[in-house]
């Protein structure tokens, strides 16, 4: 497989994704959009989203398993290993610096209200980047109807208890079924 | 706190690696199982390295770091990333090399995957509120802060920056 990107920029730039994104995979959306798609032009955001897709397939970590695609699509399975290296890394030494120089008392006591107020601000993440991708600015009012209303019975689905393995499953096949692209009309193509 | 060999960890961490498929995070139950519940590894301390990854950018797996620490020393951390890596590598070159042959099935969710990962976010933010409890007003906070994103788009380490330093004012003062 020939690789397209060198090694240590693969590694550099998801060590970048790693120690600027908080609140997980899904907080971090936009910013993998803005930097994957739009600043290196490593994906196209088609193939940002079937990556995010395809992560939660993956028996691993979600997060991790994203970086991974990216790495092998850009450098094989070097480049898999750089990605997701590079990507747990800055968490991995702030956690090991935590457990070593901070005591357990002080994250349950004097410094609750500070995680509690970063919970706050990455749910407010979390349903910003969730309207962001339900917008469906490309597509016509008929096809955006539709997706909200897949969107709102995926999420009820899961909020009732639905594996999200299958709640996605099953939205695919009625979007697939639903919002197949006729007669020249623009998917959701953000983007390209 | 008895020894844990590096074998062990290594083990533990590809089972709990293995178990996150579709998204979990299949490391805290197996992490659970293996070493709190036989007093291995000290509840609070198993909370404690949880708890920072909070404060911690990037994925939350990073968390086995400290359970490696806790464990084992430096070893354990290398085994435990290790064995949080190599199945995750080998998971994402098999999916790979699949994607190539699933050209077709590719581009019939592609229309609707923005729908479906707009809901499966939405789901993550749900199960992330929900044990918080969340007061009104912080309820109103979660309401502005998706507003402002949702609509400005801004870069989302200065939304954190942001609740770092609102945290930090009201821990002080608290």
């Amino acid at each position: 497989m020939r690789r397209k990107a060198p090694l240590l920029a693969i590694f550099l730039a998801l060590v970048r994704t790693g120690s600027t994104t908080f609140g997980g995979m899904w907080a971090a959306t936009q910013q993998l959009e803005k930097d994957l798609v739009l600043r290196r032009s490593w994906l196209s955001a088609e193939q940002l989203r079937t990556s995010i897709v395809m992560a939660t397939l993956i028996p691993a970590p979600r997060f991790l398993a994203f970086g991974g695609l990216v790495g092998f699509r850009m450098g094989g399975w070097l480049g898999s290993l750089a990605a997701i290296t590079g990507l747990v890394l800055p968490a991995s030494l702030l956690v090991l610096a935590g457990v070593r120089l901070i005591s357990p008392e002080l994250l349950g006591g004097p410094l609750a209200p500070l995680t509690r107020v970063i919970g706050i601000a990455v749910v407010g993440l979390l349903f910003g980047n969730a309207y962001h991708q339900v917008r469906g600015k490309r597509d016509d009012r008929r096809r955006q109807a539709i997706g909200r209303l897949l969107s709102a019975a995926i999420f009820t689905a899961i909020v009732v208890g639905m594996p999200l393995i299958g709640a996605a499953f099953g939205g695919f096949v009625l979007g697939a079924l639903l919002l197949r692209e006729q007669g020249g009309a623009r998917g959701h193509a953000k983007g390209q | 706190m008895d020894a844990v060999s590096v074998v062990e960890i290594f083990s533990v961490m590809v089972l709990g690696a293995l178990l996150s498929f579709g998204g979990g995070s299949g490391q805290i139950p197996v992490i659970q199982g293996r070493w709190v519940e036989p007093g291995l590894l000290a509840p609070e301390l198993f909370s404690f390295a949880l708890a920072i990854t909070y404060l911690a950018p990037g994925p939350r797996a990073g968390f086995i770091a400290g359970i490696g620490y806790y464990l084992a020393g430096v070893p354990g951390v290398a085994a435990a990333m290790l064995g949080l890596i190599v199945p995750t590598c080998l998971g994402a070159g098999a999916v790979s090399f699949a994607l190539g042959r699933m050209e077709r099935i590719v581009a019939l969710v592609q229309p609707s995957s923005g729908y479906v990962i707009g809901a499966l976010i939405a789901a993550a933010a749900w199960g992330t509120a929900v044990p918080m409890r969340l007061a009104r007003v912080e309820v109103a906070a979660v309401g502005l802060i998706a507003a402002v994103v949702g609509w400005r788009n801004p870069d989302p380490v200065w939304v954190v920056m942001g609740a770092i330093a609102v945290g930090s004012g009201w821990a002080w003062i608290a």
